[in-house]
């Protein structure tokens, strides 16, 4: 049989290239050109990124070491050497502020990532392949969800009989994974109905570049504004767990940690710059943080008439 | 008239649905959405098929391609057989069967551009390298009557006729034998449906392709196939030659089906058949034929004994007791 080329049949019709913006915007530009019109979530944005500035460049801003002890000066009041006094063992409490949030946001983000990386996954695969694999992620996030959170975290850590900050990291990615595993599995079980999965399949892509190129960046929306969530969701877990005293052990500068320090009734009375600045710090942060996943969420859906 | 060369050959597909319930989902029944249904699409030719919504015309199309696991049944695609093909095999003759869907708003991914998702059927295959593939992405765009700047842009900046168009190049990419052409013009307006008919009969003609063209609209199927066939309950009731089928129906489901049809003369004798009941649901189809709780010449016979699908001569396919007397 012959075969034929293509030929353009109407190439003297050819209409000139429109001046301008040839180039479509995709949905995620959209999306975030919404983003950016919401006043909220902007403030969410630069209040999060003025206290991961400082937080990181935490040596600019105070020459004080946050490990130091002093015994000669403890229980300081807020002055001149000590912007926010010191703490019992004489430790600077604002050098211990800024440095603490470095372990309070690497605690938000990692854990968060460490989620999404095996909820997506592992939700992916669930909801693609369906059958015995989704029966298995699905029972196993049944039985992580059906335990006690809080139980949990104490077993592990008397299991290893100590924490550092990489265990917490681990204990805590364990514990919440499910929820975004279940996120996405429904996420997928839409998409997979979906005719342009379906004409992915009909070209003849392989499974993983239907996973990885059709669905997941379909998928991305909810699974961004849960990730978000969920850091700000960490942060809080954090200063509750180091609050019980189950946290990164000290001497570690955690907000937690430092928060642990109002459980004594003198302090918190008394000595309000030792507990309010850290219950602030942890306060702004998240609420920033969920600004954030709002604005996102409020971007991402186009159905939505708020603005 | 030589004989023609047979493509594609589909032998008593089934296609079963398991209706799962209880708490262990066990399975509890099956919903037949194609039982036993066989045809064969020549060489350069098009073979529509039309039937009711939930008929399995769909099925049967995405059950040939593998989209849908069939039951049961071979399809022969020149000289292999799809059904035992493994993943890899079915993946690789993918080239040469491609697909054109129905809802031209879901059947492109919004995060990729025109330019994407035309190239994408190149890419999986290996065919060219990045250069050439942007070149043949241009030139498709121009053979279904786009511009070469349209690559550019995202799928929701199109109207529906264009994306049903970015779905026709993007199955004509690959240059593939047959296309399995889903409804592709039932979700577009009327005045665009019959662009993109004859845009699908301009390629057709191009590039020597076979359609398989699924429909429910009677005169869209009329206007573009060579032959016919008619589906009822998953099954192939009747397949001919399209103006034998349209002039000499013989089944009387065809005949009720066409008696429908509007005609564009208010002062035409017509007879209209209405037919009773609703369609029966395909997980407990009537024993016998699966048409005779509808049928006005039913018969005892009809009730106990399924007819066979028989050639009643010239290739009509006719598959009722009436055709035994």
């Amino acid at each position: 049989m012959q075969e034929s080329s293509i030929q353009p049949k109407t190439v003297e019709m050819q209409q000139p290239e429109p001046k301008g913006k040839p180039r479509g915007k995709s949905p995620l530009q959209l999306a975030l050109r919404r983003f950016f019109k919401n006043k909220m979530a902007i403030a969410g944005v630069i209040i999060l990124a003025v206290v991961s500035f400082i937080s990181i460049f935490a040596p600019l801003f105070i020459s004080h070491d946050p490990l130091a002890t002093d015994l000669y000066n403890t229980n300081a009041e807020p002055g001149g050497e000590h912007w926010l006094g010191t703490d019992d063992t004489g430790r600077d409490v604002f050098a211990r502020l800024l440095y603490g949030g470095r372990i309070s946001l690497i605690i938000g983000l990692v854990t968060m990532l460490g989620t999404v990386l095996i909820g997506a996954v592992l939700g992916a695969l669930a909801g693609y392949y369906g059958r015995w694999i989704d029966a298995l992620v699905m029972r196993l996030t049944d039985l992580v969800l059906a335990l006690p959170f809080l139980l949990l975290i104490l077993f592990v850590i008397a299991v290893l009989a100590e924490t550092s900050l990489w265990i917490l990291i681990i204990t805590l990615v364990l514990v919440v994974w499910p929820q975004t595993a279940r996120i996405v599995r429904a996420e997928f079980l839409s998409l997979r109905e979906q005719e342009y999965v379906l004409s992915a399949q009909a070209i003849g892509c392989r499974d993983s570049r239907i996973i990885f190129r059709h669905m997941i960046p379909n998928a991305v929306a909810p699974i961004i504004v849960n990730a978000t969530l969920l850091m700000g969701l960490m942060i809080t877990v954090e200063s509750s767990l180091s609050f019980l005293g189950f946290g990164v052990p000290e001497p570690t500068p955690t907000w937690g940690n430092m928060l642990n320090a109002a459980r004594n009734v003198r302090i918190l009375s008394s000595e309000p710059w030792r507990w309010i600045p850290p219950g602030f710090m942890i306060v702004i942060t998240v609420l920033a943080i969920n600004f954030i996943g709002d604005g996102l969420r409020d971007a991402f859906d186009t159905k939505s008439t708020r603005r | 008239m030589t004989q023609p060369e047979t493509l594609l050959q589909v032998r008593n597909l089934k296609k079963y649905f398991p209706i799962r319930g209880g708490i262990f989902g066990k399975k509890v029944g099956d919903i037949k959405a194609v039982d036993n249904v066989s045809f064969t699409v020549n060489k350069g030719e098009t073979l529509g098929i039309v039937g009711e919504s939930g008929c399995g015309k769909s099925t049967t199309g995405r059950s040939i391609l593998r989209l849908e696991e069939p039951t049961a049944g071979e399809v022969e695609f020149e000289d292999s057989l799809l059904n035992e093909l493994n993943g890899e095999e079915m993946r690789r003759m993918r080239r040469k069967l491609q697909m054109v869907f129905q809802d031209p708003f879901a059947s492109l991914n919004p995060r990729k551009t025109a330019g994407a998702i035309i190239e994408e059927p190149l890419t999986v295959h290996g065919i060219g390298e990045a250069r050439e593939r942007k070149e043949k992405v241009k030139e498709l765009l121009q053979v279904v009557g786009l511009d070469a700047y349209h690559a550019e842009r995202y799928p929701h900046q199109f109207s529906g006729g264009q994306r049903q168009r970015i779905g026709i190049a993007r199955a004509l990419a690959v240059r593939p034998k047959l296309v399995v052409a889903d409804e592709p013009v039932s979700a577009l307006d009327v005045s665009v449906q019959s662009q993109v008919l004859n845009l699908l009969e301009d390629l057709q003609e191009k590039f020597g392709l076979t359609y398989l063209f699924i429909a429910h609209d009677l005169s869209v199927v009329r206007h573009i196939s060579d032959r016919v066939g008619v589906m009822y309950l998953g099954r192939m009731v009747e397949l001919a030659e399209r103006d034998t089928l349209y002039d000499n129906p013989l089944h009387p489901y065809t005949q009720a089906l066409l008696s429908a049809v509007p005609v564009p003369n208010p002062d035409a004798e017509r007879e209209r058949i209405i037919l009773t009941g609703d369609v029966p649901s395909p997980s407990d189809p009537p024993a016998g034929c699966a048409f005779h709780t509808r049928c006005p010449y039913v018969m005892d016979i009809c009730r106990e004994k399924r007819p066979e699908f028989q050639d009643q001569g010239d290739g009509h396919f006719v598959a009722c007791h009436l055709m035994d007397e």
